[in-house]
């Protein structure tokens, strides 16, 4: 595999914010990978500086192995899916997607032609002659995303593009994307806040926190093994509990230590145990790490069911179990997490 | 009271008001044409049809001279005015730089400036540099005052814009100049034809800074309406002004048309 991206040692400071701060990350080739982040941690800068719509301060940007950090977005073969869409309003879908393929000077029959296979992929037949303002959100969607494929680009970026779709719509868009991708075979960097659309969609994952990168993975192995609070946080729900180094194992509370897998790092830390991860018994389970918890509070969550119980040491911890029979309220358990469920991370 | 409310009688009362305003606006002008037609010297009383006023405005060759002469600042204002403006608008609007404010400031004085402080300062500024008088001054004076018309009706267009749509003309691998011609120029279009109908009507009818401007041989025909509405009320100013209306009327028209048709052009 060979690099398509990178941001070497980037920083974009924009007067006191440095929206990208000191970020380098390599991006393969046909790799699908998703920039999470909240708000303002400097994902759509990082976007616009592999565009060439910003120049970094410091570092440089590499396209396919070449340094590209000082060519203009025209001279770059890369092309994005603006979170607005950005559909030119006086050009038909058909000249909408032409658009890149004429400014590449094909010829008229293979622009047809391009235009048709690109129109084809994204299931937009019939609406060629179409405006875009006679477009629903979803097609208009389709039309930026043919636009953008159809030069192929060594590299599609996508700013968002999804989030001003309904919750339904938006599903069924992921599972096309994430075909589109597989059946065209190019790069795909996307930017998102969602941490659970970053997980259907991405081969990996980069997390950013301020305009710093904080780390990169697959989604299980972000899942699994967080780096830090943050990311153990960002990415789903869990259980963030201050510890103290306690022999062998974490001391939560004066009632609870927990034996961790993870080799021991320097005290104090903090340890995070996601809540699908603590089974609930009657009975004391066999392993370690079992000790007794009072329910506090249930919430019915579908498929789900989501419980406060508090040790006898004081600390709430978050349960998720399957919904069977409803616990209730001052219930008393048996709470027991695997040492491999107990990950230590870092602030 | 409730009859007041009642949706008849809202209608009735919103259709006379319409009515009385439509009247005062425009009966002046219906008298004015009218009496272009009329036999009688005297802008006072009917006394037949004619085309007498207009064949004699045919036969004026200082009219018809001063006619053209007007016709032609006019053009040319507006193409020199929406040039400008766009370009002026363009940079205001893409370039942060420094005196951006006061520039952006300065550009809005000679629509506040009073014609008849502008008209001299031109002159002074064209006898000090010792240009003589012509149609290029007057062009010259009249774009001075037309062109920030155009620059802030496109101004204002170009702050509607989604800044993405140039960026995704880049992107897609046009050059700056292609961007612009392709994509922002056309979504403009709307603006810039406005700004070049008002430019070119604020130029036909401008009296006070052309006079200042004009050598007699460029004098424009409002200038010499004026001059003839001096010496007394004539039916040749009604054919005249009559024929004004008319343009006017035809410009509007065009302006709509233009508006209607814009949503729809052929492709790149
Ligand atoms: N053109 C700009 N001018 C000033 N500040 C900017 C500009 N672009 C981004 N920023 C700032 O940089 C930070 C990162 O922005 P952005 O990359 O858009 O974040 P994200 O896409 O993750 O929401 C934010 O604090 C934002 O306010
Ligand atoms: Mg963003």
């Amino acid at each position: 595999m060979s690099a398509a991206v990178e941001w070497r040692a980037v920083r974009r400071r924009f007067g006191t914010v440095t929206a990208v701060d000191e970020v380098s990350l390599v991006v393969q080739a046909g790799e699908f990978l998703t920039l999470l982040g909240p708000s303002g941690c400097g994902k759509t800068t990082l976007l616009r500086l592999a565009a060439g719509f910003e120049t970094p301060e410091a570092g440089t940007i590499w396209l396919g192995g070449a340094d590209v950090t000082h060519e203009p977005p025209f001279r770059r073969d890369v092309n994005q899916v603006f979170q607005s869409y950005a559909l030119f309003p006086h050009l038909t879908v058909r000249d909408n997607i032409a658009f890149g393929l004429r400014r590449q000077g094909l010829p008229g029959a293979a622009v047809t032609a391009r235009v048709r296979e690109a129109v084809e992929l994204v299931a937009l037949q019939g609406c060629e002659a179409r405006w875009p303002h006679e477009l629903s959100g979803g097609q208009r969607q389709r039309v930026a995303l043919a636009r953008a494929l159809a030069p192929r680009p060594a590299v599609l970026l996508l700013d968002e593009p999804l989030s001003a779709l309904d919750a339904r719509l938006r599903r069924t868009m992921q599972e096309e994307l994430k075909r589109l991708q597989r059946q065209v075979g190019t790069t795909f960097v996307f930017v998102t806040h969602d941490q659970d659309e970053a997980m259907v969609l991405s081969d990996r994952i980069a997390v950013l926190q301020a305009g710093r990168l904080v780390q990169v993975g697959t989604g299980p192995e972000l899942y699994r093994r967080p780096a830090t609070a943050f990311v153990a946080e960002f990415l789903g729900l869990t259980n963030l509990l201050p510890a103290v180094r306690a022999g062998e194992g974490w001391r939560i509370d004066a009632a609870v230590t927990l034996a961790s897998a993870a080799a021991g790092a320097a005290a104090p830390a903090w340890i995070s145990v996601r809540p699908e991860r603590v089974a609930l018994a009657p009975a004391p389970p066999p392993g370690p790490n079992g000790f007794r918890v009072r329910v506090e509070e249930t919430v019915f969550r579908g498929a789900l069911e989501q419980l406060t119980v508090v040790t006898d040491g004081g600390t709430r911890l978050l349960v998720l179990r399957a919904g069977g029979c409803p616990a209730q309220p001052g219930q008393l358990f048996w709470a027991g997490v695997p040492p491999e469920e107990v990950v230590t991370v870092g602030a | 009271m409730r009859w007041l409310s009642s949706p008849r009688c809202f209608r009735f009362a919103t259709g006379s008001w319409t009515a009385l305003v439509l009247a005062f606006l425009h009966l002046p002008i219906v008298v004015l044409v009218a009496y272009s037609f009329n036999t009688s010297r005297l802008n006072v009383r009917w006394e037949g049809f004619t085309l007498r006023w207009y064949a004699e405005i045919w036969s004026s060759p200082v009219l018809l001279r001063a006619a053209v002469n007007s016709l032609v600042v006019a053009v040319l204002t507006a193409v020199i005015s929406v040039v400008l403006g766009t370009l002026g608008a363009w940079l205001l609007h893409r370039h942060r730089f420094r005196g951006r404010r006061w520039l952006e400031a300065l550009v809005g004085l000679p629509i506040a400036m009073p014609e008849i402080i502008l008209g001299v300062s031109l002159l002074l500024l064209f006898s000090t540099l010792a240009v003589p008088l012509g149609h290029g001054t007057v062009v010259v004076a009249h774009v001075t005052f037309c062109f920030p018309f155009v620059l802030l009706t496109v101004r204002a267009r170009l702050q509607g814009l989604d800044p993405a749509l140039e960026e995704a003309a880049l992107d897609l691998g046009a050059t700056p100049l292609r961007a612009f011609w392709l994509v922002i120029a056309p979504a403009l279009r709307p603006a810039i034809t406005a700004g070049a109908l008002l430019a070119f009507t604020l130029s036909l009818d401008e009296v006070i800074v052309t006079y200042f401007t004009a050598s007699p041989g460029a004098a424009t025909l409002p200038l010499r309406i004026f001059g003839l509405a001096r010496v007394g009320l004539n039916p040749m100013l009604n054919a005249l002004s009559t024929l004004f209306v008319g343009a006017a009327v035809l410009a509007v028209l065009l302006a709509r048309d233009q508006r209607r048709t814009s949503s729809g052009p052929a492709g790149v």
